[in-house]
């Protein structure tokens, strides 16, 4: 029974963390119709701006909000100067994303070097909250509450803006969108940007939770690959659940049958493929 | 009809040159030099084969690495812990990565366009990910160190670099012929009317699922070609052989050479290795280098270097 | 005795209540036909009536919603596009879907590989057949393509990639020969050049053309169905059709005219 319940709550903090990245992936996939490679290397960047930010400076919060939007300026402008103009051409996008990735992860061994760094939160985060015999750490619900509140703020983006529908039609249909005037392009490099910006977020949580350290790039793209392709491309709620699905998968599969921890990822995905092969909650048959 | 015949006579003509080459010269080259034409030799077939998936039928299959990974831990597994022969160790090799290909395309193609791309890396990571954790299986993120060279028990000793290479070099050579054909072949002219319209060839009459799945198969079986040759080569095998990294190079392979010339992955294959062994004597950001090598050849070189050649005003000339 | 006298009719292409919706939107409704063998048919309405849609049906691009397709009383409602051409079917495409790198001559062949086995043969090179290029030479000449041969179609003419479109459906020997719109976008002569190809085919194929010309429709063809929104309108001979007001009505644009 501990172990159900910590792992549950292990779970479910690990999905905010990939909430935070796969959602961005997600939306970046829904409306440019691309593998964004480099998602993971945002994450990166954000978490050693965060660390920076946090040794130099002390404030967390200070550290979550630079890193957010410097990260998601650097978004936008790689958008608008390497991705620009390779609309539609797939091959290209990916080798264009891979190289960005490869860059900033040689770029930030350079500066950063090869150990792993973490920073401080808040010192509220650093106490255990008990509740029923169990500790949870707060750090891992601030975590959740993080991404809980992002997601609810995406939503009511998404849903209740007209910003929000210009998105959505773009995500349903690019052509239709830029023959109502929407401007295509701007919508592509602000959403790049903003993709960017949460795996940012999310790299300064994780850094905080865990540490920063070269590779954890592409350690984490297959999970984000896996959560979008079980929630479907382009969808919030899609994205949520995958997430969901990933962070149960991949800690309770690691404590219990460590060895076959990544096939447990495959089972879902096969499963989605097999029923609705562009995801659960994707618009497309 | 002249001009065909003067650029196919060209073309035959640094074919022939290239062929001599890579037979005669190895013998004065220095040992270095040697070792990384191995390498280069060993990375093409699997590039020819990626290209037939992407250059000739249009399938963006990304995951070739793993089947590439799967090869090679077949052969260094089977020859580590049970020391089978070569003949054996490459069957084997072969069956595992065309069986791995059979069972994963059928999920893989249930997708199309940028999906496809998205689950054939999806599925690359999962079987890096089984390798990376299964360690009692693979050795873990250790990999399985001490393959020994084989034994063709014709009395060579292959670890002999000069030995070694012109055993590679006839691999090579029988994958590029066996691969040639199957261009040349009726089966390989349905690829190309894939890529060039698949509605098309749905209503004429073709089952396009089952050729995607064919080739896909077929170039999942050379790539495991390739591991087996790569596990002798390095005496080594590691997880990173099905990695993101590795997939994408093989990627880039394709896309720098040409897609869909054959050749260019050949031409892909010795740039990217030759540049990363280059570099790395005269800095350790090869990684650096790698990535403007993907940025600059996405945006300015889609066609690879084959298609550069082609739009050049000298081309033209020749032909 | 009596049971001798009744003459087995099958028709070659029946569809019987054929549907298909896309999600909210029913772009065909209910819809039936019959064609005899050797029977030359115009589907004509105005656009958006769901005449190529009608195609994608019977085509097998798209699964129908409900209802049946039969090809000389064969179902072939579940059935995959491949198949459905093995069976008979041809089709041609309003949007001219050829292998634009390919020459004239390799986009023939191509098309007369595809019911044949030998395209799975994996190591022969595909120059060594000596009988796929003499039928491609054969049904190029009949269309007159003969001196375009090693032309790569992308560098064709609209008229001439129109032309070699029939060609690619004709060379699998269809008996049922769907035509969609072959003479749009044609200048006046290609279109005469065009019909008389058409006219000229085998009597013995069944076709089914979807024509905006009417000039070309009336030529060709002995009977006429009219589509709108979806359904069926009217169906008759070209006369009829040419007199009837209410068909002039949904041409001109009232669309609260009903099913």
């Amino acid at each position: 029974m501990d172990f159900i319940v910590n792992q549950t709550f292990n779970s479910l903090s690990y999905a905010a963390l990939l909430f935070l990245l796969g959602g961005g992936m997600t939306l970046i996939f829904g409306v440019m119709k691309i593998v964004n490679i480099a998602q993971g290397s945002f994450y990166l960047v954000g978490g050693y701006i965060g660390y920076i930010i946090v040794r130099h400076v002390g404030n967390f919060y200070l550290a979550l909000l630079m890193a957010s939007v410097l990260v998601g300026f650097l978004g936008m402008v790689l958008e608008r100067f390497l991705i620009r103009g390779l609309e539609g051409q797939d091959l290209r996008q990916m080798l264009m994303t891979m190289g960005i990735s490869v860059f900033i992860a040689d770029s930030l061994l350079v500066v950063f070097g090869g150990y792993p760094l973490s920073l401080d939160p808040p010192n509220f985060c650093l106490a255990s909250l008990e509740v029923g015999g169990y500790y949870f750490h707060v750090l891992r619900i601030f975590m959740i509450g993080a991404a809980a509140l992002v997601f609810l703020i995406l939503w009511w983006f998404e849903n209740k803006t007209k910003a929000g529908a210009v998105l959505r039609a773009s995500v349903d249909n690019k052509e239709m969108a830029q023959g109502l005037g929407i401007n295509v392009r701007f919508v592509s490099m602000a959403v790049f940007g903003l993709g960017a910006m949460l795996a940012a977020f999310g790299g300064v949580i994780g850094c905080a939770v865990t540490a920063i350290y070269p590779g954890v790039d592409f350690e984490v793209l297959p999970l984000i690959f896996v959560v979008v392709i079980i929630g479907g491309m382009g969808s919030l709620k899609g994205s949520v659940v995958g997430s969901i699905v990933v962070g149960f998968l991949d800690s309770f599969g690691k404590g219990l049958v460590p060895e076959l921890s990544y096939f447990t990822l495959f089972v879902p995905m096969a499963i989605v493929l097999a029923i609705k092969p562009t995801g659960l909650f994707s618009r497309e048959p | 009809m002249l001009k065909q015949l003067a650029s196919r006579n060209w073309l035959m003509l640094t074919l022939g040159l290239a062929v001599m080459a890579l037979i005669m010269l190895p013998p004065v080259l220095p040992d270095f030099v040697v070792v990384v034409l191995t390498q280069s030799l060993i990375l093409a077939i699997v590039a020819m084969s990626l290209d037939l998936l992407i250059g000739y039928t249009d399938l963006g299959a990304l995951g070739h690495g793993a089947f590439f990974a799967i090869g090679g831990y077949t052969t260094a597994i089977l020859a580590t812990r049970y020391a089978t022969g070569f003949g054996l160790n490459l069957l084997a090799s072969i069956g595992m990565a065309a069986g791995a290909s059979a069972l994963l395309s059928v999920l893989a193609l249930r997708t199309a366009g940028i999906y496809f791309l998205l689950i054939t890396l999806a599925i690359a990571m999962s079987v890096w990910g089984l390798i990376y954790r299964w360690g009692s299986l693979t050795g873990g993120e250790n990999g399985i160190a001490g393959v020994p060279r084989p034994d063709l028990g014709i009395g060579l000793n292959m670890s002999n670099h000069i030995c070694f290479y012109y055993f590679i070099l006839t691999a090579f050579l029988i994958c590029l012929a066996l691969i040639l054909l199957l261009v040349r072949s009726p089966f390989g002219r349905t690829l190309v009317g894939i890529r060039e319209s698949e509605l098309r060839m749905k209503v004429l009459g073709y089952n396009v699922w089952l050729h995607k799945y064919l080739v896909l198969i077929i170039a999942g079986a050379f790539a495991g070609v390739g591991g087996c040759l790569y596990s002798y080569y390095n005496n080594f095998v590691g997880p990173d052989e099905a990695g993101l990294g590795q997939c994408m190079e093989f990627v880039l392979m394709v896309c720098i050479g040409g897609p869909g010339t054959l050749f260019g992955g050949v031409i892909g294959s010795f740039a990217i290795t030759f540049a990363k062994h280059w570099v790395s004597i005269y800095t350790a950001r090869w990684l650096m280098v790698l990535a403007l090598i993907y940025i600059l050849t996405a945006k300015y070189a889609p066609g690879g270097l084959i298609g550069l050649l082609k739009q050049s005003p000298k081309w033209r000339e020749l032909i | 005795m009596n049971s001798t006298r009744e003459e087995k009719v099958e028709p070659a292409l029946r569809c019987e209540a054929l549907s298909k919706r896309f999600g909210g939107l029913e772009a065909l409704s209910k819809f039936d036909l019959r064609l005899e063998a050797g029977e030359r048919r115009a589907i004509i309405g105005p656009n958006g009536a769901g005449k190529t849609t009608l195609f994608s049906l019977i085509s097998g691009i798209y699964p129908a919603t409900s209802g049946s397709i039969y090809i000389f009383n064969k179902d072939i409602t579940k059935l995959s596009p491949h198949r459905r051409t093995s069976l008979g079917l041809g089709r041609t495409f309003q949007i001219t879907t050829l292998f634009p790198a390919l020459t004239v001559l390799e986009n023939l062949i191509l098309a007369e590989m595809g019911l044949r086995k030998i395209k799975f043969s994996m190591v022969r090179p595909l120059s060594t057949y000596p009988g796929l290029h003499k039928r491609a030479g054969e049904v190029l000449e009949s269309v007159g393509m003969t001196e375009n041969r090693h032309k790569v179609v992308k560098d064709m003419s609209y008229g001439e990639q129109r032309q070699i479109e029939v060609a690619l459906a004709l060379i699998s020997n269809p008996t049922v020969l769907l035509l969609d719109e072959p003479t749009a976008g044609l200048s006046a002569a290609d279109t005469a050049v065009m019909t008389e190809m058409i006219h000229k085919l085998d009597p013995r194929i069944t076709i089914l053309v979807i024509e905006h010309n009417m000039n070309v429709a009336l030529q060709l063809c002995k009977q006429i169905t009219v589509l709108h929104m979806g359904c069926k309108f009217a169906e008759g001979s070209p006369t009829e059709i040419r007199d009837n007001s209410e068909v002039q009505k949904i041409y001109f644009g009232s669309e609260d005219v009903p099913c």
